[in-house]
């Protein structure tokens, strides 16, 4: 095992350097350039010039693609051509919260996803399982700025149950406990509208998965052993069906750190989806550099902890 | 009293298709530390018999239409759900066909026995690990303490279908069910199992149902013989005089198929035609449109088994007074 993991990190080193090279050339390729949004119509041709040699833009592109690679090795992802601020740092500063609404709504779609699947699938053509499975066909169509704006519309404005935006306020002066249930009534809408796709899906996944392994010989085993249905659903049969759900955890896991460009959005969410959204009206093309590659890096370490848990859950699986 | 006795059961599945008579009206007994074989072609209700006994039958397609299944002097049938979990496995055991599926591949051997064993006989952890590798050696698996460690996906079809013997073991069962134990297994395995299978039931006294298509494992192991066709036993005999002295048609045809050492035939006889489908049987003799012997008055009603003495009972209207 140890020694797969230190095969695996190995392999990754190139991957990682393509997911540079990437990066930077997609961006390249975006029209506009980090100077428009700082240029008005009146900037003289040699204010361009000036700003464009200070920031090293009227190299060539291999050049400044060595130059932003060099630094980046030594861990600076560069500055914000916005507000000169350290990339890295303001990444950093927007993970907690985006880590707070994401791993929330993760674990809640997980957690909720699977046993409904389940139910789903042990109760497979009855009015539950129907009624289930329209909900996850609307759960995974509606967009989330939809789904969003209408929660905000019914439960912050006309039911008035939860505050339309934002992580907390500023007014407020209570600690503790009560300082966690604050925070925590700006969390409930943003974390559901992020879990209602994820959660569609991971319970169509558990379901067809418990489906196809109530099918297999063995349970029909389990069931000869004298198993009460329970212990023949949640012990011998669950497992199995897990294999498949472990493949979008894994898939799962860059969304965590990438955040919610659209939810954080709606939501006034102070995390790294906003930061995206406001860098790309801010042509500021350091920052999303920085947080395209800080997300497409998570891959790698999640797609690891996908495989080793493959390995916990079936015995076949071993490296 | 008999250990086993089946009264005319019926077992019908309801699907888009239609109704379809898996097991029709049939009847047998058996006792202590005997065996049966059933025997018949795919399709023919065997298994659905087994299954039945068991009363494993897919209920969201599959019902008891009628009849009676006493085990130990109780209607399995009529006994709620709990009560029959805590026979099955228990004093009524099953293995199947297949040892490569049969087994849950995320657990390992010993836990899938040792879990029967906490069931059933209320020990604890340790106990059920410690009768599970004593289990393992009795059905002859080397090293069964290393063994108990590993998962179905380490050993063989033939060391799988010993665990699964192993793990129907586990509760002293008074009657064990074996389903095509060893159709997916080598021939010399075969051999094996059934040598063990037969030892076992010499040791403890059970009685045996083995399902099987394989006339060879029938000789081999029934004291009885049940032929089946479409759902109806046609014939029943002890096992000997099935082989000498076969009364039906169908058993004649299937006897028949059995390649001859002697004879140097060019093509493999076989019994034309095919099994009527479940969902649309034929009113009379079941058996009539591929029966060499049937005449008009066999397709016009139903046949009833006619008692021949000597335990002898067969469906042909040629034995009916």
């Amino acid at each position: 095992m140890g020694k797969y993991i230190r095969k695996r990190l190995l392999q990754a080193i190139p991957v990682v350097f393509g997911i540079t090279l990437l990066t930077f050339f997609i961006m390249k390729l975006a029209p506009g350039g980090p100077l428009g949004g700082m240029i008005s119509p009146r900037s003289s041709s040699e204010a361009l010039q000036r700003a464009q040699e200070k920031l090293g833009l009227n190299q060539p592109i291999i050049v400044q693609y060595w130059n932003w690679l060099k630094e980046l090795v030594q861990g600076n992802f560069g500055y914000s051509t916005f507000n000169g601020q350290n990339v890295l740092e303001m990444i950093l500063e927007r993970l907690p919260a985006t880590l707070l609404l994401t791993v929330t709504s993760f674990v809640f779609s997980f957690v909720v996803g699977v046993p409904l699947g389940v139910y789903s699938a042990t109760h497979k053509y009855s009015k539950g399982d129907y009624g289930l499975t329209v909900f996850s066909f609307i759960g995974i169509s509606i967009p989330s700025f939809f789904f969003g704006m209408g929660m905000i519309y019914i439960f912050a404005m006309k039911l008035k149950w939860f505050p339309t935006s934002g992580f907390g306020s500023a007014l407020f002066r209570g600690t503790g406990f009560q300082l966690f249930l604050h925070k925590l009534r700006y969390l409930v809408m943003p974390a559901l509208v992020m879990s209602l796709a994820n959660l569609s899906s991971v319970m169509r996944f558990a379901r067809s998965s418990m489906i196809e392994t109530l099918n297999q010989d063995y349970i029909r085993t389990a069931r000869a052993k004298g198993l009460a249905e329970r212990a023949v659903i949640y012990r011998h049969a669950l497992k199995n069906s897990l294999i498949p759900v472990i493949t979008i955890f894994g898939q799962s896991i860059p969304n965590l750190f990438g955040g919610a460009y659209i939810t954080e959005k709606v939501f006034g969410w102070p995390g790294m989806g906003l930061l995206g959204v406001d860098a790309i009206g801010n042509r500021d093309y350091q920052v999303l550099m920085g947080l395209t590659l800080f997300t497409a890096i998570l891959v790698l370490p999640g797609n690891l902890l996908a495989d080793i848990m493959y390995s916990a859950v079936d015995p076949r699986i071993r490296y | 009293m008999s250990l086993l006795e089946v009264r005319n059961l019926k077992t019908y599945f309801y699907t888009d298709a239609g109704v379809g008579k898996a097991v029709d009206d049939i009847s047998f007994t058996l006792d202590r530390g005997k065996t049966l074989g059933i025997v018949g072609e795919s399709g023919c209700g065997k298994s659905v018999t087994s299954l039945s006994i068991m009363r494993l039958v897919d209920t969201t397609v599959g019902r008891y239409e009628g009849g009676e299944i006493i085990f130990d002097g109780r209607d399995i049938l009529k006994l709620p759900e709990r009560e029959m979990q805590k026979l099955r496995g228990d004093k009524l055991s099953m293995i199947f066909q297949e040892p490569m599926t049969s087994l849950n591949p995320v657990f390992t051997v010993g836990y899938q026995i040792s879990e029967s064993l906490m069931l059933h006989k209320g020990m604890d952890k340790k106990q059920a690990w410690q009768r599970s590798i004593e289990l393992l050696e009795m059905v002859g698996i080397p090293e069964p303490a290393r063994r108990v460690d590993e998962y179905p996906h380490q050993l063989s079809g033939g060391m799988r279908q010993r665990v699964m013997i192993a793990m129907a073991l586990s509760g002293d069962p008074e009657l064990l069910i074996a389903d095509e134990p060893t159709t997916a297994l080598d021939v010399t395995i075969q051999a094996q199992i059934l040598a063990l299978l037969k030892s076992l039931q010499e040791q403890l006294n059970m009685a045996i149902i083995i399902i099987t298509h394989d006339l060879g494992v029938i000789a081999e192991m029934a004291d009885e013989v049940a032929v089946m066709y479409a759902g109806d036993i046609v014939e029943m005999a002890p096992t000997r005089e099935l082989f000498s002295d076969p009364k039906h048609p169908y058993t004649i045809g299937l006897m028949n198929s059995i390649p001859d050492i002697e004879e140097n035939a060019e093509r493999l006889r076989t019994l034309e035609g095919l099994v009527p489908s479940l969902y649309d049987m034929p009113a009379g003799c079941r058996f009539a449109p591929r029966c060499q012997f049937a005449c008009e008055q066999c397709s016009k009603s139903r046949i009833g088994l006619t008692a021949l003495g000597g335990g002898r009972q067969v469906r042909c209207r040629r034995f009916e007074q």
